[in-house]
């Protein structure tokens, strides 16, 4: 059984005649232990998305409408509304900006207790031995010092460690990390990815890897889903999906990649921009950028099987090869 | 060998912290931006990359070296050559949307800089805007828009737009391309190379982004706490670098294609704080080859193979193999 | 430590604030016209006798020494005998000091009370009809003279209710806990326009605080609203709150002036009245010096406050 399934999510903002929808009808699974990317340019709908998941969307500007269960139990009931109190989802996040998402008034060592006690339960005592031991887990030296220390004290790249250590003190099966990669510097990027990996396999934790990076998923993820104006467009495996995309969207952001070998070259682009939530398009929506567009385009266009384990909302997928991949 | 356009001797940029203290940000760095050429900057937070184009535009406190533009010393120029040269180096800031007044249209914004200089009438300086924001790609009705009307890659154009409209010599671009979505950095790389050709643009590109540096730049100079650390040409540095901070830094890139598990070596720790470097080579701390003598003596660039300069003590036995030598015993 | 030190240089730097203020004040009197030492020996008076006057209180030396001298003395707790009455002022204003210092008190809590409860709840509320109904409020609360407010106050639960005794006849020192409350009414006419304003502050900043990526990030862990909202983004707010409660005191004491006229009670807002109608210097000057040192002590409160409530201020 699968972790996590979603089915027909679908999310709107603003209220009355404002009201636009963000998205559309996304479906997705998560297996245990499985890291999935999820891959879209800003405007994607990709953290709309995870934020919908992890039940942090506005209520008072958002509706939520679709299915979605976790670990067996349900997110929310048929109105959108939370079904199962937050400390009982075996579900954490980490954000993008480490600089602005730890509490800075407060220690490390008091945010992390504070969730252990919240979500496990654990007395003051408890709560110590385990934080400690949560920042030895996401590599942090000297755990007992940096305790104490505020996040302000910490670099970059340590803060994201705590906050590693924070979700994991939620004790997750899914956990859902935004972009958390993106703000610190490559060297470090590589830290982070190496622990993220080794932690989904200790404990057989999945991950949904929201991220713009290609080449992050092409390291990191087993599969990967794109996303294009709050739709799935494509899903498959990493590997399969990039050496062969089978939507022109994931080609176009494939072949924008610049790299030493295409030097002195030009950059595929994609023109036009990703349409707003609440702008109309007849058809398929990619339809008005796509170098591959004809009449048959004009409909609807529908999730379809390429393969057992590849699905792509593109009716012309199985006549073309989508040229302009970087090889 | 032709007199570089803009050279940096030796520079190094010092700021105040508090009291009697100070950080080199950029220590001792020499740097040669040849005409024609597009030289790569490439190094993470905190290696001192956007001081060093700061400072190679006079914005910066030089505390030691020398900028010379055209072979002569930027600081003795008097006022007349002052405004040539700022008016032939101009600079594309990173983030598109605080770098254009609100309060203004794209058009007052890209004549900026005539307005300043008093050059030539209204109905002129109108023209040259207009002019290169045709050539960057912005349709004529977006000249009368205001900034929070236009999408990100179309502020980013008109920042670009801003800084031709002096018809300079050389461009630097300070992260220019890194708060964009894929698709848009496409656009912009494109757009950069097409302006190099029609303006005869000289480029200075600064970014954290090693697949980027090395898209754009004909040559590339790693940089690491202040300090260069290598420079070559961008097919030598990618091919055989000599250095073990670039070679992490290359490694750490994540490629969509033949991955990097297996090859990749990930650097231990953080950057150190410039404010207290550690002694010898700045990157001891988190070498995977640092010896004893790595702790003491500070390295030199030095050139090892033609056109191809490492800061590295230990380049001669490290690098055996790309350098063609046999290590003397 | 570090507090220590912070101190230390929070009260080195008041120093010349506080010589400024006096200073300021000494000079403006010296301006306005009239004659000491003629208000005291009568219009009828000899020169000799006034001269003897002047010689007696110091009037004759320049100005700059005659403000060393008294500077000098208020520093070691001396600020000088009345021309009026002859008594020590230091005295006198010990006496009149404490009521005011309880009414001041008792007024930062009323305003503490009301501003902090109704500020952090609007901010949850933001944009909805109780929101809109307390920041209205606390606008017209802003605008109401304390004054009015007082005599309103007096009228209502003084005359028509006789839930507390109505002005005048309060001591301190004679009948403490009838004195306590006499005290509530001008406590709540001196209080309540500060609370409004401190709803004001705390309601913008806990709408700061609760937009965060933070609080994002607690929420995100399944901490409880009210620990969100009550602690991290109180916590997160308070630099804010310290800084209006702290601009509150030195409000509160103006206001105390006007207040204890209304009220008719006996405190050092009413002795500087009756010196200034007197103009007895020396009294006048005390006053206003015992109101700039509670107004820099505050201040300097504020100041240490901030370093214990942010650890990123060092």
């Amino acid at each position: 059984m699968s972790l996590l399934t979603v089915e027909g999510l679908r999310v709107h903002f603003g209220h009355g005649d404002t009201q636009v929808q963000a998205l559309h009808d996304v479906d997705l699974t998560i297996e245990p232990g499985e890291i999935v990317g999820l891959v879209g340019e800003s405007g994607s709908g990709k953290t709309v998305t995870s934020l919908a998941l992890m039940g942090l969307l506005d209520p008072r500007s958002s509706r939520i409408e679709g299915r979605a269960v976790l670990d067996g139990k349900e997110l929310w009931d048929e109105k959108g509304e939370r079904k199962t109190p937050r400390h009982e989802i075996p579900m954490a996040m980490v954000f993008q900006e480490p600089m602005t998402a730890l509490d800075p008034v407060f220690t490390v060592g008091y945010q992390l207790m504070e969730t252990l006690k919240v979500r496990r339960g654990m007395d003051k005592r408890a709560a110590r031995a385990e934080a400690l031991s949560l920042l030895d887990a996401v590599g942090i030296s000297d755990p007992k010092a940096r305790m104490k220390a505020y996040p302000h004290e910490l670099s970059g790249g340590m803060r994201q460690r705590v906050m590693i250590a924070i979700a994991l003190a939620c004790d997750p099966k899914l956990l859902i990390a935004d972009e958390p990669t993106t703000a610190v510097d490559v060297t470090i990027q590589a830290q982070l990815l190496d622990l993220i990996k080794k932690l989904s396999r200790e404990r057989g934790m999945s991950v949904l890897f929201v991220t713009h990076d290609l080449g992050v998923v092409s390291e990191t993820c087993d599969r990967m889903i794109t996303m294009y104006a709050g739709r799935v467009v494509e899903r498959g495996p990493v590997k399969e999906v990039l050496a062969a995309p089978g939507h022109p969207y994931t080609a176009g952001l494939l072949a924008a990649l610049p790299s030493p070998e295409s030097r002195g070259g030009r950059l595929a682009t994609i023109p036009g921009r990703v349409p707003p939530p609440g702008d109309v398009v007849e058809g398929c929506i990619f339809r008005p950028r796509c170098p591959y567009a004809q009449d048959e385009c004009r409909t609807e266009q529908k999730l379809i099987a390429l393969t057992d384990t590849r699905e792509v909302r593109c009716i012309r997928s199985r006549e073309i090869d989508f040229e302009g991949v970087a090889s | 060998m032709t007199e570089p356009l803009l050279s940096l001797e030796n520079v190094s940029v010092r700021f105040p912290i508090g009291r009697r203290r100070h950080v080199t940000a950029v220590d001792g760095v020499s740097l040669e931006l040849r005409e024609g050429e597009t030289l790569g900057l490439i190094g993470e937070s905190g290696s001192g990359k956007s001081t060093v184009a700061r400072a190679a535009m006079g914005l910066a406190p030089i505390a030691e070296g020398t900028v010379r533009w055209r072979g002569k010393d930027v600081s003795t120029f008097n006022a007349k050559e002052r405004r040539a040269f700022s008016e032939a180096v101009q600079m594309v800031f990173q983030d598109p949307h605080s770098a254009l007044d609100p309060r203004r249209t794209i058009l007052q914004s890209v004549r900026e800089p005539l307005d300043v200089m008093g050059r030539g009438n209204k109905k002129d300086r109108r023209e040259v805007a207009a002019k290169a924001l045709e050539d960057v790609g912005l349709a004529t009705q977006m000249l009368s828009r205001y900034p929070h009307q236009l999408s990100g890659g179309q502020k980013q154009r008109a920042n670009i737009a801003r800084a031709l409209v002096t018809n300079p010599k050389v461009l630097v671009c300070d992260e220019s391309v890194a708060a964009l979505d894929v698709a848009l950095q496409a656009e912009i790389l494109n757009l950069l190379q097409d302006l190099k050709a029609e303006y005869d643009l000289t480029i200075l590109f600064i970014s954290h982004d090693l697949s980027v540096v090395s898209y754009l730049a004909d040559r590339i100079s790693v940089m690491y706490l202040g300090n260069i650390v290598e420079n070559a040409t961008t097919e030598s540095l990618v091919e055989q670098s000599l250095h073990p901070y670039s070679e992490a830094l290359l490694s750490a890139q994540p490629l969509v294609h033949d991955s990097s598990e297996g090859r990749r070596i990930v650097l231990k720790g953080d950057i150190p704080s410039p404010v207290s470097p550690p002694p010898g080579c700045r990157f001891n701390t988190r070498c995977q080859f640092a010896q004893e003598g790595c702790r003491e003596v500070k390295p030199d660039l030095v050139e090892v193979l033609p056109g191809h300069a490492s800061a590295c003590l230990r380049v001669d036995e490290l690098y055996a193999d790309r350098l063609g030598r046999t290590v003397a015993s | 430590m570090r507090i220590l030190r912070v101190v230390g240089t929070c009260l080195v730097a008041a120093i010349p604030t506080l010589i400024l203020a006096t200073l300021i004040v000494f000079m403006l009197q010296r301006l306005i016209p009239g004659d000491p030492a003629v208000a005291i020996a009568g219009e009828y008076a000899t020169p000799e006798n006034l001269e003897r006057i002047r010689e007696e209180l110091g009037l004759n030396q320049p100005l700059i020494m005659q403000y060393l001298t008294w500077i000098g003395n208020a520093f070691t707790g001396d600020l000088g005998t009345s021309f009026q009455t002859g008594e020590s002022i230091t005295a006198l204003v010990m006496q009149r000091l404490p009521l005011t210092a309880l009414l001041t008190l008792m007024a930062l809590l009323v305003a503490i009370l009301v501003g902090l409860p109704t500020g952090v709840i609007a901010a949850q509320k933001v944009d909805t009809a109780f929101d809109r109904f307390l920041t209205t409020g606390a606008t017209f609360g802003i605008a109401i003279p304390n004054f009015w407010l007082g005599m309103m106050l007096i009228i209502v639960f003084a005359l028509n209710l006789g839930w507390f005794p109505g002005p005048g006849g309060v001591s301190l020192q004679d009948d403490p806990a009838g004195a306590l409350r006499a005290l509530v009414l001008p406590a709540l006419a001196l209080g309540l326009v500060g609370g409004a304003e401190i709803c004001r502050q705390v309601r913008s900043a806990m709408v700061e605080s609760l937009s965060t990526d933070y609080v994002r990030t607690h929420r995100a862990k399944g901490l409880s609203n009210r620990s969100i909202v009550w602690k991290h983004a109180l916590k997160n707010s308070s630099l804010p709150f310290a800084t209006i409660v702290g601009l509150q005191v030195s409000r509160l004491i103006g206001g105390a002036v006007v207040v204890e006229a209304v009220f008719g009670l006996s405190g050092i807002g009413s002795l500087a009245v009756e010196a200034t109608n007197q103009r007895d210097y020396g009294v006048i000057q005390a006053v206003v010096f015992v109101a700039a040192v509670i107004v820099l002590l505050t201040n300097l409160i504020v100041d240490v406050s901030y370093r214990l409530l942010d650890p990123r201020i060092r």
